[in-house]
């Protein structure tokens, strides 16, 4: 679970420290910065399993403006904090990433690498043990994390049992050999379990691509592809899937799929009738449902020996009705779950959800040079409650 | 001290603030949100907003709308009923007759000479167009700034010729006593 995500000089954040529970949500007006924190927390995800460089791309669609624009700081620091189950017991994780930032030598922006990372473990009879150190591509590491070459050391040792080279526009935690046994495969790992959606009716529209990966994409594209998955391989599954989309659109039958050429795949939902009803014949708000259906069922399906993962919904409560929102709400993140979950919204509606979860509630605030984050007087809070939902004090700006 | 207003409009708005100016330059204004306009989201907003404006930290608070149509004495009844026993202590109301625009066009030959307009183009029933023509107020700029300019240094003796002015006065002048502010006596 993670505790604690500090970042610093990333676009509109500087120093900025979100200490998430369970279910969080983080509202505020536009530019607040709720969607950079969102991004912070995706790059880091996907460093664990790409270049910095595609990582950025990824997480923020440009390569311009890593950093805050309002400091000269050169710097991208990145902090984590998490506890893990490993071997019956929780570890505490912590791992933080420097990044320079340099101008690169073609017209491509800003690029990054790694001038320092760390990763340290505590409990389960380790006290602050680093367990991979990286200090501008010099790295070394403990056999707990890192190389099967080096000798067993007794838990708690320093570093210096494997050292190497490696190259700095990823990061070393990525380049650990695939299937790494040890603490810091285990952080790799819970890395590689974040995800983050901002679902597009437009790419949840497009035909998928039948090579694509099954797992979903952030913005939606392959939906189709992932329901012809569950169609062909987990029919259960997919059945399970149209009893949850059924409470949205009662007269759904079962889902179709037409595949014109091996590449690509179409959608169709069909009634009763048999009539059919392609995903341009969709609303956009039944598209999005079908997406946070799938995820719903994705959770519900995640084995019970496996990493508590955290996941991203940016705007859930785009196109959909209200009446809707809350069960799917509740079904998604159901105690059952051992994930994390980060919402931003700005819906009064969504927002009335976590009031019994006032922990959960986070308030971004825009400003210069940098965003804040704050958390609301929870006992004034719970006392205003009485008088009006979390929803309406959130519109009359009276939380954080 | 810090006083919490909620208005409809953004002249309402500029009025306020050039009052705020001219009487108690060192208070600080908060806006309190108000969902719709309608008479039955009325009922329902003045108490929320009185407790948004309460957990802000506010001293006083001021409601200013424009009567419209309405007889402005029976707006301005209804707008007390709609307020809690709890906040009224610390509310003021404020209805204009028709709308604010008659009380910064209560004096026809200052705003005329403020404006550079004729007089008489002033002297009219509702002069809420002829005074957003010579404001030059259009919809991407309502000219705020501007009419707190013009309320700072506005004769609101002559305004009290306006009964709905005269009213809303009387009551701030009795709210500022019973906090010990000082604002300006109009009847001197």
């Amino acid at each position: 679970m993670l505790k604690r995500f500090r970042v610093n000089n990333f676009r509109s954040l500087l120093n900025v420290e979100f200490r998430p529970v369970g279910v969080n949500v983080l509202i505020g007006p536009n530019n607040a910065g709720k969607t950079n924190l969102c991004s912070a927390l995706r790059f880091l995800g996907l460093t664990a399993s790409q270049s910095l460089e595609d990582a950025i791309r990824a997480s923020i669609g440009e390569t311009w403006n890593i950093r805050n624009v309002y400091t000269a700081q050169e710097n991208v620091e990145i902090e984590v904090e998490c506890s893990l189950p490993y071997k019956g017991e929780t570890i505490d994780l912590d791992y933080s990433l420097s990044l320079a930032v340099r101008a690169a030598s073609s017209a491509s922006g800003q690029a990054l690498s790694v001038s320092r990372e760390i990763l340290k473990a505590t409990g389960a009879g380790f006290a602050q043990t680093p367990l991979l150190e990286n200090i501008d591509g010099e790295v070394r590491s403990t056999s707990e994390g890192w190389s099967e070459k080096s000798e067993p050391h007794p838990k708690g040792s320093a570093l210096g049992h494997w050292t190497e080279s490696l190259p700095t526009g990823t990061t070393a935690l990525c380049q650990l050999p695939p299937v790494t046994a040890g603490l810091a495969g285990l952080f790799r790992m819970y890395l590689l379990n974040w995800s983050y959606y901002a679902f597009s009716p437009y790419s949840l529209r497009s035909p998928s691509v039948v090579r694509e990966s099954p797992v979903l994409f952030s913005d939606g594209k392959n939906l189709t592809r992932t329901y012809f998955s569950l169609h062909n391989e987990r029919p259960r599954a997919e059945n399970k899937l149209i009893e949850i989309i059924r409470t949205l659109e009662p007269r759904l039958d079962l889902f179709t799929y037409a595949s014109p050429d091996p590449d690509s795949v179409f959608l169709f939902m069909e009634d009763q009738k048999g009539n059919r009803f392609g995903t341009q014949s969709i609303s956009d708000g039944t598209l999005r449902f079908m997406a946070m259906a799938y995820l719903v069922l994705a959770g519900e399906d995640s084995g019970p020996s496996s990493l508590p993962g955290l996941t991203i919904i940016e705007e859930p409560e785009n196109g959909l009705y209200v009446g809707h929102l809350k069960p799917l709400f509740e079904r998604l993140v159901a105690p059952s779950r051992k994930d994390q979950f980060i919402f931003t919204t700005h819906s009064p509606y969504f927002i009335d959800l976590f009031d019994s979860c006032l922990e959960g509630v986070h308030v971004m605030k825009p400003g210069v040079p940098s965003s804040e984050i704050k958390k609301p007087d929870i006992e004034k809070t719970k006392k205003l409650l009485e008088q009006m939902p979390l929803g309406e004090m959130h519109f009359r700006e009276m939380l954080g | 001290m810090r006083i919490g207003y909620c208005v409809e409009g953004s002249t309402d708005r500029a009025v306020l603030h050039g009052l705020n100016q001219r009487w108690c330059p060192h208070a600080q204004m908060i806006e309190g949100s108000f969902r719709g306009t309608s008479g039955l989201s009325q009922r329902r907003e003045i108490p929320k907003v009185c407790i948004e404006l309460v957990a802000k930290g506010v001293e006083l608070i001021v409601f200013l709308r424009d009567a419209n149509n309405e007889d402005w004495r029976e707006v301005l009844r209804a707008y007390e009923d709609d307020c809690r026993l709890e906040h009224k202590y610390f509310t003021v109301f404020g209805v204009c007759d028709r709308n604010v625009e008659c009380w910064l066009c209560a004096d026809a030959d200052w705003i005329a000479k403020e404006t550079g307009h004729q007089p008489n183009e002033f002297r009219v029933i509702d002069p809420k167009g002829v005074f957003a023509k010579a404001m030059n107020i259009t919809g991407f700029d309502r000219k705020e700034p501007g009419i707190a300019m013009l309320v700072r240094r506005a004769p609101l003796k002559s305004w009290l010729s306006n009964p709905s002015f005269e009213e809303f006065y009387n009551r701030i002048w009795n709210k500022s006593k019973e906090t010990g502010c000082k604002i300006e006596n109009l009847r001197e």
